[in-house]
C-alpha cells in the first residue's frame, strides 16, 4: 500500500520538497521520484500535459518514492476528481480567491461525509487500498494556491476551510496581483510581507505553508514553509542548457 | 531496486505464469501485474501498441508484481533494443527458425561483451540499478518463438545459442507450418508430439521451455512447461463478458 509519505512529513512538522514536471513527459517525473523527492508536482494548469500523460505520469511517479501531485486545469469539481482518480495523492488548485472556492475545492477532493467527490476511481487499484474511498479522505493533500491580493487578505478564512490542508503560494501572480515592482526593495518587502502574512494564516488554522520555490526554494524552507517545490524539469533544462553552452563560448 | 522475479523462478525451475497484453491499455498491463500474474508480455508483434503505450505499460508493470516483458514485432536489432531502452526486462521474438536468427537476438538483447545492444536506456530509470548496463545483463530474459517447422528441425541448434535463456512456442504458427489438422485425433497427436520435441530440446540445452498456452495453460505446466501464458487478456475479457452476457438473457424473453 502507497502512503502519501510527503503529507506525513508535513503534518510531523518537516518540509516536504518537491520538483514540478511540465513538459509532459513521465519519464521527467519518474527520475525526480527516483532521485528522492518528497513530491512530484505535475503542472496540469501550464505544463504541456494530456490527461493520458497525467495517468502516465502518476505512475511513473509511484514507480519512485514521490507522492505524486497534479496542479488541476482550474478550480472544477470534475477536473479535480478526474485527477484524483487516476491515483494523485495531492491536489493543488489555482487560483483560490474566496472561501466559496476554497470550499468548493475540498467539496471536490474529499468524499462524503467531508466532500461530495464522485466514486469511480479506476485507476487506483494500483495505491492496494481496500477502501480506498476513506483511505483517500485521509491521505490525499490538498493545497489551495494564494496568489492575489485579495487571497492574501482573506488568507485565514481561505485556510480554516475543513477539507483544506494547506497552500502554494505563486510568487509570481501574487506580484502581479499586488501591482509591486520586484526590481525595487520596497516592491520587494511589500511581496514578503505578504508571504509572510500568509505564513502567519497557515500557523494560526495550522495548515501546511507552501509555495512555489522556483530556485529560491532554499530561502523559503528557511522562513519556516513546509510544501516547497525547489526544482523543475523546465528550469533545469533551461538553466542548465543556457549555463553549459556559455561556459562552451571559447569555442563558437 | 527491480530484479527480475520471474526469470529468478524460471533460474529456480520453478514455473513463471504471464499474460499477453494486446489491447494496447497500459492500465489493463497494470492491473495484469498488480492481480499476481509473474510477467506481462506487451504484445508488439499482434498487439495494438506503440512505442510510447509500450513504454507507459512497462512502467505500470513495475508497480505489482509481474516482470514487464514485450514480444518485439520483429528479430530486429533496433527494436528489441529499443523496446529495452524503455524498461522491458524480457524479450520474446517471434518466428526464429536458424541459430543465426537466434544469435542475432541475442547480440540485440544483450550489451558487450555479450552482445552488442547499444547503450542509451533513457526509461529503464525506474528499475533502481545504480548500473543499469551491468545490472540488465543478468535481468533480461530472452526467448525465441519456435513456430515453424524449420524451428522445430533445428530446435537443439537454436536453444544453445548463448544468450538464449529459453523458448516461447506459438502452437498454433507450429500447426499451420507443419501443415496439421487439429480437428482430427492425429492431428492433434503429431502437434503434441512436436511441441515436446521443443521441450526435450529445451531440457538437453539447459535453456527454459515455454509456451503460449492459451485456453489450458495448466496442461502444458503439467508436461513440464515453465514459461506458460494464459490466453491474451483481450480474449479472457471477450469470453468472460461473452458468458456474462448470455447468462442475462437466458431464460429471458423480450
Amino acid at each position: 500500500m502507497k502512503t502519501n509519505h510527503a503529507k506525513e512529513r508535513m503534518l510531523a512538522g518537516r518540509p516536504a520538497l518537491g520538483a514540478a514536471v511540465g513538459l509532459g513527459s513521465p519519464v521527467a517525473a519518474e527520475l525526480y521520484s527516483q532521485q528522492g523527492w518528497d513530491f512530484v508536482l505535475i503542472d496540469g494548469q501550464h505544463g504541456n500535459w494530456s490527461l493520458d500523460t497525467t495517468t502516465a505520469a502518476i505512475r511513473s511517479v509511484l514507480a519512485g518514492t514521490a507522492a505524486p501531485m497534479v496542479r488541476v486545469q482550474k478550480n472544477d469539481f470534475f477536473a479535480i476528481g478526474s485527477l484524483l482518480d487516476r491515483g494523485a495523492l495531492g491536489v493543488v488548485v489555482p487560483m483560490v480567491h474566496t472561501r466559496q472556492e476554497a470550499e468548493a475545492a475540498a467539496f471536490a477532493a474529499r468524499f462524503p461525509p467531508i466532500g461530495g467527490r464522485s466514486q469511480g476511481g479506476f485507476g487506483t487499484a494500483i495505491l492496494g487500498v481496500a477502501e480506498y474511498e476513506r483511505w483517500a479522505n485521509e491521505q490525499v493533500f490538498l493545497a489551495i494556491q494564494i496568489e492575489s491580493e485579495r487571497a492574501v487578505e482573506h488568507a485565514e478564512d481561505l485556510l480554516s476551510t475543513p477539507g483544506v490542508d494547506g497552500c502554494w503560494i505563486g510568487p509570481a501572480d501574487l506580484a502581479a496581483s499586488l501591482g509591486v515592482d520586484l526590481g525595487t526593495d520596497s516592491g520587494r518587502r511589500r511581496h514578503e510581507e505578504a508571504i509572510m502574512h500568509v505564513l502567519e494564516a497557515c500557523r494560526r488554522t495550522a495548515k501546511a505553508p507552501g509555495i512555489a520555490g522556483g530556485t529560491r526554494g532554499e530561502r523559503w524552507l528557511e522562513k519556516g514553509f513546509l510544501f516547497v517545490t525547489c526544482a523543475g524539469d523546465i528550469p533545469a533544462l533551461r538553466d542548465t542548457g543556457t549555463q553549459t553552452l556559455a561556459a562552451l563560448q571559447r569555442y563558437r | 531496486m527491480r530484479n527480475n522475479a520471474a526469470k529468478q523462478r524460471l533460474m529456480a525451475g520453478k514455473p513463471a505464469i504471464g499474460v499477453v497484453a494486446c489491447a494496447g491499455s497500459p492500465l489493463v498491463a497494470e492491473m495484469l501485474s498488480l492481480i499476481g500474474y509473474d510477467f506481462v508480455i506487451v504484445d508488439n508483434q499482434h498487439g495494438a501498441w506503440d512505442e510510447n503505450a509500450s513504454m507507459v505499460a512497462f512502467h505500470q508493470i513495475v508497480l505489482g508484481a509481474a516482470t514487464p516483458m514485450a514480444r518485439v514485432r520483429q528479430n530486429d536489432f533496433y527494436a528489441i533494443g529499443r523496446l529495452l531502452d524503455r524498461g522491458a526486462l524480457g524479450i520474446v521474438v517471434p518466428m526464429v527458425n536458424s541459430p543465426q536468427e537466434a544469435e542475432a537476438a541475442a547480440f540485440a538483447a544483450h550489451y558487450p561483451p555479450c552482445g552488442g545492444r547499444s547503450a542509451g536506456a533513457f526509461g529503464a530509470a525506474l528499475h533502481g540499478a545504480g548500473d543499469y548496463m551491468a545490472w540488465v545483463e543478468d535481468q533480461v530474459y530472452l526467448a525465441v518463438q519456435i513456430e515453424t517447422a524449420e524451428g522445430l528441425e533445428r530446435a537443439d541448434e537454436i536453444l544453445s545459442v548463448p544468450g538464449v535463456d529459453g523458448c516461447w512456442i506459438g502452437p498454433i504458427d507450429l500447426a499451420k507450418s507443419l501443415g496439421l489438422d487439429l480437428t482430427s485425433q492425429s492431428g492433434r497427436q503429431r502437434h503434441e508430439a512436436a511441441i515436446m520435441r521443443v521441450l526435450e530440446a529445451c531440457r538437453r540445452a539447459g535453456k527454459v521451455p515455454g509456451i503460449f498456452g492459451g485456453a489450458d495453460p495448466g496442461y502444458w505446466l503439467d508436461k513440464g512447461f515453465l514459461f506458460v501464458t494464459t490466453a491474451p487478456e483481450l480474449d479472457i475479457l471477450g469470453d468472460t463478458m461473452r458468458t456474462m452476457l448470455a447468462g442475462i438473457r437466458a431464460g429471458r424473453a423480450w
